[in-house]
């Protein structure tokens, strides 16, 4: 399943030139895309627009082969919850919540995810992917997001928008915060996990090197009108 | 997903745990200030209406149906005229009625009034749901000169049986003119009883004719003129009138019809009335006093509300993150109004809950105080009908204000989306 965008045009308001304009873009299956541009540049529209929170007013979004921008609003959340995980740049996560319990709330608003890690059961699984990305430690698990380093806020991160396998994962500057070498370490974890789940990634960032890990790299100019 | 909502507006509220249960102990506050002003209200109407009970009419001479009431039951003011006793045994001996209990004011001792009675006053006098008078020592007066002392005079003035007291002519708290020649005996103490009983002495209505035999039309007996209290032992006592009577029916039924007779009487103008009926005149009056209380409850309930409000506004803004996280993970809308709406719903819930607790808690610890010192009597009971009514409003006026917070962070999440706010 892939994502294909066409003849996307969005702008603020009705009437107004576009601020973003997608003739074509096709991520298939398993695909990792980095999509560079500085802050600023449209891509918070461009997550927006993935995201369903925001709706072209012209052209299509097809997404696993559903048009997310032919839903109706609550529909596309649902879309979100089912088939996407987000990763954000830093404080990713609820600082109410424990370690386990942050990533496990990816599951609330989506049964479909939910059913995928019945087998395991939802604690199991979370614990899984915890271990998974090298957060093994048990005591870890029950704690609160703030007695956390950055590095180990931004695996549990991953482990949110990992559970329940989504088709898509979106990442926006999730390195940001890290140092270089944190930031290949958690590259490659992320690679490898996304792999492991077969979901596609798509990741937004302004730091051209982060690119060179990635089988596919476009500019977010490309994109403006 | 409202399981989502109440789920992580529980999370969020046990974070912020001291600002939460500050909200949560304003609502409680005002709730149960709202239910103790209804308990006091509940408290004050049934021990005013309990003063008295099991009479069917009270008797006097023609005045207000409020002052007959104020002077015969609550010992309050005066009667400008008397009762004949000839109308007295006519009414007494009337076949409808069963029992008849005189009541002759004017005399007092040290503030207390005093009461001219008879023996039907011990038997047939009924306070509260219908108790009789009881003797917490001695009993009711064997001898011309003997009193009975309600509870709180021979407490206040610390009397025992056998005391010897004198009574003042009239009713100021200092009268010059004194029965000193005719002391009176404590023959008993009466149990306390919450009702006016209390406060007042009982003596008999030949005793208190004793005392102003050798009066004359309301003046003390000149140089000469006293008898002493032997010599008015042979004297021809019968009272030539009485203030009030407290008249007790054979038959309910008969009330109004011996009503109408008594009011209609040829012989000397008459007023009798019924006391529930006056009582609830009387409380008319006082009731807006009453109603102001609970308004003024009322209002502490809104500013209890309106912190909780504005104190959930506040936290919207340093939960916009929180709101863009959630929404990334599926969240619509919807969910936050109902994330930030079920705050309100759970301050609202736990604070009539915990108000509950409060005034019962307090009403337990303070019941005996209250009783003891204001001579108010609060029960503590079921909530009733109007207490639910209460409570419900307040929840509900908790979760209609907190529907303008839930709509603001409905509205800043349509427009944040998935954008994370610092």
């Amino acid at each position: 399943m892939s994502i294909e965008i066409s003849g996307l045009e969005y702008s603020w308001h009705e009437h107004e030139d576009p601020i973003l304009k997608i003739d074509e873009l096709k991520i298939g299956p398993n695909e990792k895309i980095f999509i560079r541009g500085p802050s600023g540049s449209g891509k918070t529209t461009l997550l927006g627009l993935l995201g369903g929170v925001l709706t072209p007013q012209k052209g299509s979004i097809n997404a696993e082969g559903t048009v997310i921008n032919q839903l109706g609003g609550s529909e596309r959340d649902r879309f979100r919850a089912d088939h996407i995980g987000f990763i954000f740049q830093m404080f990713n996560l609820l600082p109410y919540l424990n370690v386990v319990e942050n990533v496990s709330l990816a599951l609330r608003f989506s049964p479909r995810k939910k059913a995928k890690v019945s087998t395991h059961g939802v604690e199991q699984e979370a614990k899984r992917l915890l271990g998974a990305l090298g957060l093994t430690d048990p005591s870890l698990h029950r704690k609160l997001i703030s007695s956390l380093s950055v590095g180990q806020q931004q695996r549990v991160a991953v482990a949110r928008a990992l559970i329940g396998s989504p088709e898509v994962v979106i990442a926006d500057e999730p390195t940001s915060a890290l140092d270089a070498d944190t930031r290949k370490a958690f590259l490659d974890l992320l690679f490898q996990e996304c792999d492991k789940a077969g979901s596609k990634l798509i990741y937004v960032s302004h730091d051209k090197e982060v690119g060179e890990h990635f089988d596919r790299c476009i500019s977010i100019d490309q994109f403006k009108p | 997903m409202i399981s989502s909502s109440f789920y992580l507006s529980l999370r969020s509220m046990r974070n912020r745990m001291l600002s939460s249960s500050l909200t949560l102990l304003s609502i409680a506050l005002s709730v149960a200030l709202l239910l103790g002003v209804q308990r006091v209200r509940e408290g004050a109407r049934e021990s005013f209406e309990n003063t008295i009970s099991d009479t069917d009419l009270i008797l006097g001479a023609r005045s207000g149906p409020v002052q007959l009431l104020l002077f015969s039951v609550f010992h309050i003011g005066n009667a400008t005229q008397n009762i004949s006793w000839e109308s007295y045994q006519k009414w007494k001996n009337h076949p409808e009625v069963k029992w008849a209990i005189p009541i002759s004011l004017g005399d007092s001792h040290k503030g207390y009034r005093v009461v001219g009675t008879d023996e039907n006053f011990f038997s047939n006098y009924k306070f509260g749901r219908k108790n009789q008078l009881s003797y917490a020592h001695g009993s009711q007066f064997s001898d011309l000169f003997h009193v009975v002392l309600g509870a709180e005079v021979a407490d206040e003035l610390s009397y025992r049986l056998g005391d010897k007291l004198v009574l003042s002519h009239g009713i100021s708290d200092v009268s010059f003119q004194d029965h000193e020649d005719k002391p009176f005996t404590v023959s008993g103490i009466l149990q306390k009883t919450g009702t006016p009983v209390d406060r007042s002495l009982f003596i008999s209505l030949e005793g208190l004719s004793a005392m102003h035999a050798d009066w004359e039309s309301g003046a003390p007996p000149l140089p000469g003129q006293e008898l002493s209290a032997e010599q008015v032992r042979n004297m021809d006592l019968t009272p030539s009138d009485v203030t009030a009577m407290l008249v007790g029916l054979k038959s309910k039924m008969g009330i109004f019809k011996l009503q109408r007779a008594i009011n209609d009487d040829k012989e000397e103008a008459l007023l009798a009335i019924l006391p529930g009926v006056t009582f609830r005149e009387l409380w008319a009056t006082l009731g807006v006093a009453e109603a102001a209380l609970l308004v003024v409850a009322f209002f502490v309930v809104i500013a209890g509300v309106l912190g909780m409000a504005s104190s959930i506004l506040t936290t919207l803004n340093e939960r916009r993150r929180e709101i863009a996280i959630i929404r990334s993970l599926g969240a619509k809308p919807a969910d936050i109004f109902m994330l930030l709406l079920s705050e309100s719903v759970f301050l609202g819930f736990g604070g009539c809950l915990l108000g509950i607790i409060l005034i019962y808690t307090a009403l337990w610890f303070s019941q005996p105080f209250v009783e003891t010192y204001f001579g108010l009597f609060i029960p503590i009971k079921a909530l009733g009908l109007l207490d639910l009514y209460l409570i419900l409003s307040v929840f509900l006026l908790s979760v209609f204000t907190g529907i303008f917070p839930a709509l603001k962070a409905y509205r800043q999440s349509l427009v944040d989306g998935l954008t994370i706010k610092l």
